[in-house]
């Protein structure tokens, strides 16, 4: 019976090293994906403009208002802001790809943005409390074919209902959470209870065999 | 907080299991539960969320570890420690996908 169970307990670790080692460099498991949401928080203050939302590989064309919005994790996208009746005059939607791409970049009467919006914010442990990322961004200016806009603050969203606002320093990074609950919490549940059980239960099996 | 309640009902629930089959000493059974499955949960959740997501194989690595621990600390069958641990993972993983 011994020979049997050491057997079992070899192939078992046997089979993990081999799933978790193939597993690898697939995913991670444990991880979720968090994407990024924007809003414009004065886009009412452009009443004369639609922005639109373009990106690789996609959306083709979303006409963005005030509602908080998020795309495709793996996506790049640049807001485009065109005159009203420019818009009714071309109507964009009509187009194809080509064709739109072509208007976005090189039509003189769009107002195109310099900055890049990423998807994805980036992957956290499935026990991480944060359940979204939402930026805020601020119409600065619109001049000629110059979009100008700033990220002005970064809210995010823990599971228990509590949310965290930060101020960007600087437009190319993104201010980090600052809630670090879920590792201590987690600290405390995978390492110290199982080693408190283990230092229990070896303590069990000495004075049991001192006792015999 | 979930990781907690989750092995207290676990916790709970085996130590039923293992009383409807030991039917004596209940506070010693509950204490053994309790070590034991401080030991495997924790290290099975951790294994689910951070090296592999397969469920049935942690499962049965819990089942034989679990199975050991129970033979020698109830100094039972290793036929008997094994049915008990069958059932009680069984029962726990039941509940585990009910709530």
């Amino acid at each position: 019976m011994r020979a049997k169970l050491s057997f079992l307990l070899l192939l078992f670790l046997f089979l993990s090293c081999i799933i978790s080692a193939n597993w690898a460099d697939v995913i991670n498991p444990g991880e979720k994906t968090i994407s990024y949401q924007y809003q414009i928080s004065n886009i009412q203050d452009y009443p004369n403009y639609v922005f639109i939302l373009h990106g690789t590989p996609n959306p083709s064309l979303q006409v963005l208002n005030s509602s908080v919005f998020s795309f495709y994790k793996l996506s790049t996208c640049r807001i485009y802001a065109i005159p009203q009746s420019v818009y009714r005059q071309v109507q964009p939607e009509e187009m194809n790809e080509t064709q739109l791409v072509e208007f976005l970049n090189n039509d003189s009467r769009v107002a195109r943005s310099s900055q890049k919006l990423e998807g994805s914010y980036g992957t956290v442990g499935v026990d991480n409390p944060l359940l979204s990322v939402l930026v805020i961004l601020k119409i600065n200016s619109i001049q000629g074919n110059s979009l100008e806009f700033i990220k002005e603050k970064v809210v995010f969203t823990y599971n228990n209902g509590q949310k965290e606002e930060k101020v960007f320093q600087n437009q190319n990074q993104t201010p980090t959470p600052s809630s670090n609950l879920s590792y201590s919490q987690n600290y405390f549940f995978y390492i110290i209870i199982p080693l408190i059980a283990l230092l229990a239960l070896i303590i069990i099996l000495i004075m049991r065999r001192r006792f015999i | 907080m979930n990781l907690l309640l989750s092995l207290i009902i676990t916790c709970l629930a085996e130590f039923l299991i293992l009383w409807l089959f030991i039917q004596h000493d209940p506070a010693k059974l509950l204490l053994y539960s309790l070590i034991i499955n401080c030991l495997t949960l924790p290290l099975a959740s951790y294994s689910y969320s951070f090296l592999m997501d397969n469920l049935l194989l942690i499962e049965i690595g819990v089942i034989i570890v679990e199975a050991v621990l129970l033979k020698y600390l109830l100094e039972i069958a290793y036929r008997k420690a094994f049915l008990i641990s069958l059932i009680a993972n069984g029962v726990t993983g039941a509940l585990g996908f009910i709530l």
